[in-house]
């Protein structure tokens, strides 16, 4: 680009003095209109013709270039949106599942343990122990979800948030504190069939959309293999552009 | 039974611990794929419960691994994956030596009755 301005500045500047030239050597009088072609006449005006539109010609040429340049990188940046948004999502349904599947895991353990709990005399105490660290692990993962809810909302259907949010909320009711403050677990069958059913829904909403490989792969624009490929794009789109110009002109002649 | 858990979800595997340990199984587990990679060529296991995405060497990088040292058909892997894995994908690693795959959320007696039939 910087090659090419040089090259139209040289030329421009070249025709200038030539048109310079040409006004001095010449006689202008009442013969020789304005744009008349005679030995003798100024023909400063057609030099000045053919600069204008040499210099509009190479500013089109310029300002396209720079427009085409710009909407390039204006839609690399949405396909990395895109991309990006992609993964989230998928990052956000992953997350998701993976809390379940905790939950289901502790409240399944919790519904093992109550029963023990009642009939092993001996071991209450340890017991004991075990089920209120898996409510605590409950506790923890219904905050876990609400977190990935608050954070990926933006790339969640408003269906599943209100169904997760309901799911949060069963699972919260389901803590029922007795006279002794022992929590109790209501129904785990309702919530696991509630879990169940938001993830066909998932599956049907947001079908595999990212494989895997690339789910940790990094997205910043400025990196600096993202920028490399921006620059080599760039440069080929520029190198196609200009052989279809060449083409164009070459074919016309 | 001897059971080996590769994932990176500390809650999973600590419950997993205690359910499989509590039923007689000795299960061991790790939270990435590379760590996963040396146990499995340094022991032997009867199941590997491999999570598919994990970040840096994630569970297709260790079945690619084990494919190139030949190791694969030797273990008998079981994806446990929250990731939404296409059927085709799935297939592909099966066809490759992965024995089956359980995608979560999975109930535990599902799980426990489906290790009880992959070691049949």
């Amino acid at each position: 680009m910087i090659v090419l301005s040089i090259a139209m500045v040289f030329l421009v500047q070249s025709l200038y003095f030539a048109s310079q030239a040409l006004a001095t050597s010449s006689n202008a009088n009442n013969d020789c209109p304005i744009f008349s072609i005679k030995y003798g006449c100024d023909l400063s005006a057609w030099s000045h013709l053919i600069i204008d539109g040499l210099i509009a010609a190479f500013l089109g040429v310029f300002f396209h270039h720079l427009a085409h340049k710009q909407s390039l990188k204006l839609k690399i940046i949405v396909e990395e949106h895109d991309a990006m948004r992609k993964r989230r999502k998928e990052f956000a349904i992953q997350s998701l599942k993976n809390h379940f599947t905790t939950l289901l895991f502790s409240m399944s353990l919790v519904n093992r343990l109550e029963p023990m709990y009642a009939s092993d005399t001996k071991n209450r105490d340890n017991i004991k122990d075990q089920i209120n660290r898996n409510y605590e692990i409950i506790s923890r993962v219904v905050n876990d979800i609400k977190n990935v809810m608050f954070f990926l909302n933006d790339v969640l259907e408003p269906q599943i948030i209100t169904d997760v949010n309901q799911l949060c909320q069963t699972i919260n009711q389901g803590y029922v504190k007795d006279e002794n403050k022992q929590s109790k677990l209501t129904d785990y069958t309702e919530t696991k069939n509630k879990i169940n059913r938001l993830c066909r829904t998932f599956d049907e909403v947001h079908p595999a959309i990212v494989p895997i490989q690339g789910l940790f792969k990094r997205t910043s624009p400025d990196s600096p293999s993202n920028t490399r490929s921006l620059k080599k794009l760039i440069y080929q789109e520029i190198v196609l552009y200009y052989r279809h110009i060449f083409k164009r002109v070459y074919s016309s002649k | 039974m001897k059971i080996l858990g590769i994932d990176d979800n500390t809650d999973i595997n600590e419950l997993l611990d205690t359910v499989l340990n509590g039923s007689g199984h000795e299960f061991i587990y790790v939270k990435n794929g590379t760590e996963g990679l040396k146990f499995i060529r340094e022991k032997k296991f009867d199941i590997v419960l491999l999570d598919l995405a994990m970040p840096e060497f994630s569970g297709f990088d260790v079945i690619n691994s084990l494919l190139k040292e030949g190791l694969l058909t030797k273990q008998k892997i079981i994806l446990f994956t929250a990731s939404s894995v296409l059927d085709s994908e799935i297939e592909e690693l099966i066809k490759k030596g992965v024995h089956s795959c359980i995608r979560k959320p999975v109930d535990l007696d599902f799980l426990l009755e489906k290790l009880e039939q992959v070691q049949v």
